[in-house]
């Protein structure tokens, strides 16, 4: 039986982005475990932490293209659907410089400077809290399409993006510190070991900068 | 048996037809919103919809019916052909019934209004000529039909967010509603009290003038505001001991609540569309069914009152339809519009019903369905939903432009069929 008004109101297309949290943050993850493989020098383990990513870094991919695929224009939705694909995108890239920091890490044997090593552990620490804030972010969507964008719900997204902001510049913190203790080793590392940490390393501040982004966008959704 | 006798028991039997087609149909989209937000169950909505499509058919169904029966085409321009006034009301009702079936099986959003409309239009030009119809009414009836989901989704819009911002949003939403709620009765109350005594109550020799009936229908709507005060508090009460305080923040429990009481008023508010729906959509059968007898009775005057026994045929048909196939209707859309959260299913029938009332008032044939799904939209532009299919508006909107004509060229294929029968 097909009935008009039945079939007014959809099950919400936007439940796929939860999904697509979920694995973002599964892949992210697993950064923290490759990190610590470089630091112990394990590049057997490396190289399987790195397929690891880039396995779930594509079921994160067919989730972002299922909300995708289930955004027609023929729908009216409360949110601007360009805003909620650019949403989309800046989630995904999350798990894009997740399964980058492990191609690189397979693509030369690394080693790391033994100044450098308490630092990277609170930076990916800190990149880390940045993406969890994030998912804690996206969290809120639901609740927030259930009452109709409440103002509380409201509220509670717009302190997790400033949450999201201060975490990010934690982080940023943290890798500018990076950076400076690298470069005084620059007497002792060869140059290509140099340039590839300094990819390396921004590589894993991305992960915290798509986040941002991700708090950026939402606040797009939220405001109307 | 004579020709007349014949085509008296085929007008009845066809006005049957689209009565049974109107509670199949339509009652089960006036009821469905109340189904899917958990406001009635199906049994509760069906007996519901019975007694209050029943009631509103009887009680104010007559002023619509005068518009289909006498407003649309003017019935002396056919001379003293009574038997082309018969044969032609037959086959409008035929044709809209036809139509209205055929639609149904393929699930397009037509409105029987509008397929009756379309009918009569389609026989008086065809039959009388272009001068037989009543341009101007029909011209008020086809804005009506802008109108009125226009005016639903406003007022469906505006309900909403005066619910959200005043309690939804508010700090504590309880403590809101149970200064709100009160409120919110009287306006429910008060037309429906309108439309009943406000020459509504005709039938039973009531009829009161504006300048009476106003105060009245306030009176009653005050008044049952007040009574309502008790029950609320009682009923916020009651929903503040059911839920326990687990992971849960106060204001988030508190909305549980207060949805819970519009649970309660959206019975009413459920009510008041069966009732509606009753006193607008009756006329579509009813309505040539009555110019058909009078103009078997007295010839063809101008003034078609409306008998008792013709609104208790179209009132029985409608609940007829509802009982052997509206409640499959009424199933399936509440099984699909869960979203519809009672708060959102109280401004949305809210706002329907006062628009159906209102145009029925005026004796505008609007159509139901279409008035209600423009107050689920209007709803909707609140951010309430998380995604409308727009296909199915367009859908609407390309009904209007079609089921008129298709209908009108029906009913003169059958006027002509009937003709050459006769």
């Amino acid at each position: 039986m097909r009935i008009p008004l039945a079939r007014l109101i959809v099950r919400s297309p936007l439940s796929g982005i939860a999904t697509l949290m979920e694995r973002v943050v599964q892949c992210s993850e697993e950064v923290p475990a490759l990190i610590e493989c470089l630091t112990q020098g394990q590049q057997p383990a490396i190289e399987a932490k790195a397929r690891e990513i880039s396995v779930l870094e594509g079921r994160a991919d067919d989730a972002k293209n299922a909300v995708r695929e289930s955004l027609p224009h023929r729908l009216f939705l409360p949110v601007d659907r360009r805003d909620v694909l650019k949403l989309i995108s800046q989630i995904d890239a999350i798990a894009d410089c997740a399964e980058d920091v492990g191609v690189l890490l397979t693509i030369r044997v690394m080693e790391v400077p033994v100044e450098m090593r308490e630092l990277l552990h609170v930076f990916v620490q800190r990149v880390m809290e940045t993406v969890r804030t994030a998912a804690a972010l996206v969290g809120t969507l639901a609740p927030l399409l259930e009452s109709g964008f409440s103002k509380k719900v409201i509220q509670q997204a717009k302190s997790l993006i400033d949450e999201l902001h201060r975490k990010e510049h934690e982080a940023d913190k943290v890798q500018d510190q990076i950076a400076k203790v690298l470069f005084r080793q620059e007497g002792r590392l060869s140059p290509v070991a140099i340039f590839m940490w300094t990819k390396v390393l921004n590589k894993v501040g991305d992960m915290a900068n798509h986040a941002e982004n991700v708090g950026d966008q939402f606040r797009l959704l939220t405001a109307r | 048996m004579d020709a007349s006798t014949v085509l008296l028991v085929t007008s009845t039997v066809a006005g049957l037809y689209m009565a049974w087609n109107i509670g199949a149909n339509d009652v089960g989209n006036a009821m469905g919103t109340s189904v899917g937000s958990g406001a009635l169950t199906l049994r509760t909505a069906l007996i519901v919809a019975g007694i209050f499509e029943f009631s509103g058919a009887l009680l104010v169904g007559g002023s619509v019916t005068k518009t289909i029966s006498n407003g649309i085409i003017n019935t002396q321009a056919f001379e003293d052909n009574t038997m082309l006034v018969v044969a032609g009301m037959t086959g409008c009702l035929l044709a809209a019934a036809i139509w209205l079936h055929v639609a149904t099986f393929f699930g397009w959003p037509v409105s029987t209004t509008h397929s009756i409309v379309g009918a009569v239009v389609g026989f008086g030009w065809v039959c009388g000529g272009f001068e037989a119809v009543h341009w101007s009414t029909i011209s008020n009836i086809a804005a009506s039909w802008i109108v009125s989901p226009l005016l639903g989704g406003a007022l469906g819009y505006g309900c909403f967010m005066l619910i959200k911002n005043r309690i939804l949003d508010a700090d504590s939403p309880s403590a809101a509603m149970k200064r709100w709620g009160p409120v919110m009765v009287v306006p429910i109350f008060t037309i429906l009290a309108l439309s009943l005594i406000y020459k509504g109550l005709k039938p039973l020799k009531l009829d009161f003038s504006p300048q009476v009936a106003v105060p009245i229908a306030l009176a009653v709507g005050v008044a049952a505001g007040l009574i309502s005060i008790p029950f609320l508090n009682g009923l916020a009460r009651r929903a503040d001991r059911a839920e326990s305080a687990i992971e849960q923040s106060q204001s988030a429990r508190e909305v549980k609540n207060v949805e819970r009481v519009f649970l309660v008023l959206q019975i009413f508010t459920a009510c008041f569309v069966a009732f509606a729906h009753g006193s607008n959509d009756v006329a579509n059968a009813v309505g040539p069914l009555a110019a058909v007898y009078s103009a078997m009775r007295d010839g063809l005057q101008g003034e078609v009152e409306v008998p008792m026994n013709i609104l208790l045929i179209g009132a029985g048909g409608i609940v007829i339809g509802l009982g052997t196939y509206g409640y499959k209707v009424m199933e399936t859309i509440g099984r699909e519009i869960t979203e519809l959260t009672p708060s959102r299913g109280f401004s949305a029938e809210f706002s329907a019903a006062a628009t159906i009332v209102f145009a029925s008032k005026l004796g505008l044939p609007i159509s139901t369905t279409h008035t209600l799904v423009g107050s689920v939209i209007g709803v909707g532009f609140a951010r309430s939903f998380a995604a409308i299919n727009l296909p199915v508006v367009r859908g609407i909107f390309a009904s209007w432009l079609i089921t008129v004509p298709f209908t009108a060229l029906l009913s003169a294929g059958m006027v002509l069929i009937l003709k050459v029968l006769l």
